[in-house]
């Protein structure tokens, strides 16, 4: 397996066979205390779902300043008996890569077949609240603030959602201060008509276009601790196809939050918020439905970053197999170009499918890498197609000088080294060291917890938003970090990767810097606040109106 | 009567000043009939594959039957009833090929593709290998290593791969494209468009090589460029839904904005188009039905193998399972066809021609040779009518217009009408062959100027062509010799001489 993944390192005509990385990534999997397994229910039919689980999540749930994880978890497929009721997962951070399952006092251990996650607090009070988008009934879990989760689907009139989900993604669409939700759907799925497909005499999972596509779903937030659903008002509804990832993010720079939807084997969606909440569906027109040649592809995961520190947000999404990764980039107004092949940003690609990835740095150089998870969906692959294999080992990517990215994967330590079949993938300084470690969700077995152990003296800033008039998180809100040679821009996303949550917290490798000259936020509406001279290597939380608080680590 | 009688009937009753030229033009459209259908010279290879080159054939030339060769292939006594069974079934007969015949690379090939797609694409690999030992150049070895790198996501090796192909066949615009491909894919943009202009050069009317190159030239950022290529692919092809995409990109970066949303808008539609008919394939995807359709054609390939090793029955073995393995494959029932032929069994070929005509009935190529066979069993009538029936079943055919002039004037005797399939012919076809064809038809009829007319508009197509002007001037010194008005015979066509 070494040698295929050092030649298929040739991609972009990168001379790759020992490339040199600083990044180390170590899988402390082991000592972290994390035993939760994954299982996707399956029950030998082949049911396309069982392929497509699961994300998972990071966040400050009991708010002790580190990071905690919840993974997603499968069930029980017509035909399959498990002993126990597999259930979700809550771990809380103990600091020093330790975690403790606190799932049963949480209350979060939810059994819906879960494929989707995201994190937000839509009640405004402080505590980060959950969406499960589910096969089957969704659920959202309010965060009671005191280490337990109430579900409060019914009375939040979340109770209609019951479809094969995916993505979700909280934003705040019209400015008027609280959470609304995106909430992406992939197949019309029913048992009664599944018929399973066949290949080469062996039962497969057919692609999502043997089954009918499920339009996804907006629901404002009334305020009120309820959601109304406005997909038909919002001009959502009217634009089904087979959801996966999801981003929501400022994409045209106007000021208003966007929504970017990675769709499988179809065009992806981006649908331009006019400011008020009512969406246009422009991913043709900006450049993002389709790859450089207008093609459609198996679009899985999708994460929103500046590779190039140009000030505008690009879009990152991984694919499916004898496809490369799509990067596109901002050119402005809210056009992106596809640099996949002049940024080498598929190499290595092309034999695997890819789901979970972040755009994060890695080595805190100042520019973002690309991380991604990746594991094939036949896990009968072997018996007719061995170009690839069922699992596989996750990659990375590492951005130099925002001009070309080069596999790193094999130089950057045992880490990257194993083989799973990984699906959503979270990025966060767990241990609060000031690098970016990973998580990543495996089907069918324990997830991979990878830290950071990359050495330099490359300076950093981690910074936590804290809205007032504005929505709790800060999400929707751009942070630009300004050092003495370059600016970096960054903005809180909820729901991103592959079905996943991460990056609340915003982290800004500093390269050789350790002092910020300026932070600027702008908060969704327009609000404007700045900080000056503060010194690297900390954390910080950036109150709406302009207090600042640090925090060392 | 004999068949081979016929047409020295015919030549009996022509005027003497017909004759140079009639014999010429016969001679022409015997060959031109033989290479349509070209099933004698080369019999077919699987779809989207390259002819063979000379690099690329057997090392080993079609030779005697062993003296005590195996009798039958190991295929199993009755067709497998299930998909395994039958990728069982296919990988011995493969194995077995390479076994019997280790010299031959065309064996081991055909046991690389089985391997490629249904066992261990390592072995499929070390396979390929193989055929290069036994021949540096055999560019189906260089295709099947080319596209395992590439699945591999190898794209310098796949680079490497294509490049050998395109040594064994320069003029193979296809290896040119997908070479273009890997080094895009590769990041060697300045390369591919290099090779993809090549390709276009070799094959210009190959929509699809235009649509590539203007993919390179995006990505080299020459606008212009892309915009020119996108819109050469567009002439060939105005629904090609990807050159409209690109054409839309080139023209949003060039400010023609206008232009850029009406590409786009045609991509949307035909692109549109293109997902139902996908969408439409995989709900109908019958995966006993692709087996039947892969191995079918895998089958009549190995036969081929068998055929050039001097071994015909175990050819013939292996062509009939792959007829009664898959209703629509052509190559086993070409292959069939002509092996029937060659063991000379008339009907029975006429029979599998029938099958064939039935598969592909807008081909004249079937009804033209069971008509010559219905003529050599001496069974003019029936000849006749399997021309009528094409020649009605596919009126726009010139093909079929021109065979059944060529009947009516080689084996009826019956001029007046071949002048009106001739016409027919010349009309659809506006090409030299059919209205010499037409002239002669005149001519035979005995109407000298109507000849001269048809000849002139073949002489006009092809103002250089020796022959043509030789005709001409023989029949306007035919014509200049020729009877008065009255003694001119009653069965002349002078209505015909304008419409030509």
């Amino acid at each position: 397996m070494l040698l295929v993944v050092t030649a298929a390192q040739t991609l972009a005509g990168e001379a790759l066979a020992g490339e040199e990385t600083t990044i180390r990534l170590h899988d402390v999997t082991p000592a972290s205390g994390i035993q939760f397994r994954h299982t996707d229910g399956s029950s030998g039919e082949y049911y396309l779902v069982e392929a497509m689980a699961s994300g998972l999540a990071t966040f400050d749930y009991d708010r002790d300043g580190d990071l905690d994880i919840y993974f997603l978890n499968g069930a029980p497929l017509r035909g399959t008996v498990a002993k126990e009721t597999p259930r979700n997962a809550l771990y809380r951070n103990d600091g020093g890569l330790r975690f403790t399952e606190v799932t049963q006092e949480s209350g979060l251990g939810d059994p819906g077949y879960g494929l989707g996650v995201a994190i937000g607090d839509y009640d405004g009070d402080g505590y980060q609240d959950v969406y499960l988008n589910n096969f089957g009934p969704n659920a959202l879990y309010r965060n009671a603030g005191d280490g337990t989760f109430t579900d409060v689907t019914a009375a939040a009139g979340l109770k209609g959602s019951n479809t094969v989900g995916a993505g979700a993604s909280f934003l705040d669409m019209e400015g008027d201060g609280d959470l609304d939700l995106y909430v992406a759907n992939y197949i019309k799925f029913s048992y009664d008509t599944f018929k399973p497909s066949v290949f080469r005499d062996r039962k497969v999972y057919g692609g999502p276009m043997v089954f009918p596509a499920e339009a996804d779903q907006l629901f404002r937030n009334d305020g009120d601790g309820t959601f109304t659903d406005v997909s038909r008002q919002a001009g959502i509804s009217g634009h089904a196809s087979w959801g996966m990832g999801t981003a929501a993010a400022d994409f045209d720079d106007d000021g208003d939050t966007d929504i970017f939807v990675a769709n499988d084997s179809d065009n992806n969606f981006l649908f331009q918020n006019d400011g008020r909440g009512k969406f246009k569906e422009v991913g043709l027109l900006m450049g993002v439905a389709y790859d450089y040649k207008g093609e459609t592809l198996g679009s899985m995961g999708v994460d929103v970053g500046d590779f190039n520190n140009d000030g505008k947000l690009d879009i990152f999404h991984t694919s499916y197999q004898k496809q490369l990764t799509a990067l596109y980039q901002n050119m402005g107004g809210g056009f992106f170009q596809d640099v996949t092949l002049r940024t080498g940003a598929g190499a290595g690609t092309f034999q695997r499918v890819n789901w979970g990835t972040g755009l994060v740095d890695f080595d805190n150089d100042g520019d973002r890498d690309i991380f991604f998870a990746n594991g094939h969906i036949h896990d009968n692959l072997d018996e007719f197609d061995d170009t690839t294999s069922y699992l596989q080992p996750n990659q990375l990517l590492e951005n130099k000088n925002g001009r070309r990215f080069v596999d790193v994967s094999q130089a950057s330590g045992v880490g990257l080294r194993a083989e799973h079949s990984g699906r959503g993938a979270c990025f966060e300084d767990f241990d609060n060291d000031g690098d970016i470690d990973a998580v990543v969700l495996n089907s069918r077995g324990l997830p991979t917890l990878l830290e950071n152990r990359t050495q330099n003296a490359h300076g950093w800033i981690e910074i936590d938003l804290v809205g007032g008039k504005t929505n709790r998180d800060g999400v929707g809100a751009r942070v630009w970090v300004h050092t003495k040679d370059r600016v970096q821009v960054a903005e809180v996303h909820s729901g991103r990767g592959y079905q996943s949550h991460f990056g609340s917290r915003l982290h800004f490798g500093l390269a050789e810097h350790q002092h910020v000259d300026r932070i600027e936020v702008r908060w969704i509406g327009g609000g404007r606040d700045v900080i000056r001279d503060i010194p690297a290597g900390q954390i910080i939380t950036i109150h709406e109106g302009g207090r600042l608080v640090s925090k060392q680590p | 009567m004999s068949s081979d009688q016929e047409p020295r009937a015919v030549a009996q009753d022509r005027p003497p000043g017909a004759r140079p030229w009639l014999r010429n033009l016969v001679l022409a459209v015997a060959l031109i009939a033989v290479a349509a259908w070209g099933f004698y010279s080369a019999f077919p290879l699987p779809p989207g594959e390259p002819e063979r080159t000379d690099a690329a054939k057997p090392a080993v030339a079609a030779r005697a039957p062993d003296a005590d060769p195996p009798a039958r292939v190991p295929l199993d006594p009755i067709m497998p009833e299930t998909g395994a069974d039958l990728i069982a079934e296919v990988g011995r007969v493969a194995g077995d090929l390479a076994r019997r015949f280790p010299q031959n690379p065309d064996a081991h090939e055909m046991l690389a593709r089985y391997q490629l797609e249904y066992a261990d694409i390592a072995v499929a690999e070390a396979t390929w290998q193989r055929c290069l030992e036994l021949n540096a150049n055999y560019a189906y070895a260089h295709i099947g290593l080319a596209k395992i790198a590439t699945q591999r996501g190898e794209f310098d090796a796949a680079t490497a791969h294509w490049r050998r192909a395109i040594l064994a066949d320069p003029q193979m615009y296809l290896h040119q494209i997908e070479l273009g491909k890997s080094l895009l894919a590769a990041g060697e943009i300045d390369e591919a468009i290099e090779v993809l202009a090549g390709a276009v050069r070799a094959a210009p009317a190959s929509a699809r090589g235009h649509a590539e190159l203007g993919a390179a030239y995006l990505q080299k950022r020459d606008d212009a460029a892309a915009k020119t290529s996108f819109e050469a692919a567009l002439r060939l092809d105005p629904k090609y839904a990807t050159a409209h995409f690109g054409l839309a990109t080139a023209c949003t970066r060039l400010g023609l904005a206008e232009l850029a949303q009406a590409h786009e808008a045609k991509y949307v539609e035909y692109r549109s188009e293109r997902g139902d008919e996908l969408r439409g394939q995989r709900l109908a995807y019958d995966d006993e039905a692709a087996l039947a359709e892969d191995f079918a054609l895998l089958y009549s390939d190995i036969g081929k193998v068998f055929l050039a090793e001097g071994q015909p029955a175990l050819a013939e073995q292996l062509w009939r399972r792959a007829a009664s393995m898959h209703a629509e494959n052509l190559a086993c029932r070409q292959a069939l066809a002509w092996l029937l032929m060659q063991q000379n069994k008339p009907l029975e070929t006429i029979r599998m021609l029938r099958e064939l005509a039935r598969l592909e009935p807008e081909s004249a190529a079937y009804p033209l040779e069971i008509s010559r066979l219905y003529r050599q069993l001496g069974r003019g009538e029936d000849a006749r009518r399997a021309l009528e029936a094409f020649a009605d079943s596919s009126p726009d055919s010139a093909a079929g217009q021109r065979a059944l002039a060529e009947f009516y004037l080689q084996f009826q005797n019956a001029p007046q009408s071949a002048v009106e399939h001739a016409r027919r012919a010349a009309e659809l076809s506006e090409s030299t062959q059919d209205w010499v064809l037409l002239g002669s038809a005149h001519e035979l009829a005995g109407d000298l100027t109507a000849a001269t007319v048809a000849l002139e508009r073949a002489a006009a197509i092809a103002p250089d062509d020796l022959q043509i002007r030789q005709m001409l001037a023989l029949l306007r010194e035919a014509r200049a010799t020729e009877p008065s008005e009255p003694d001119k015979p009653a069965t002349s066509n002078n209505n015909s001489d304008n419409r030509e």
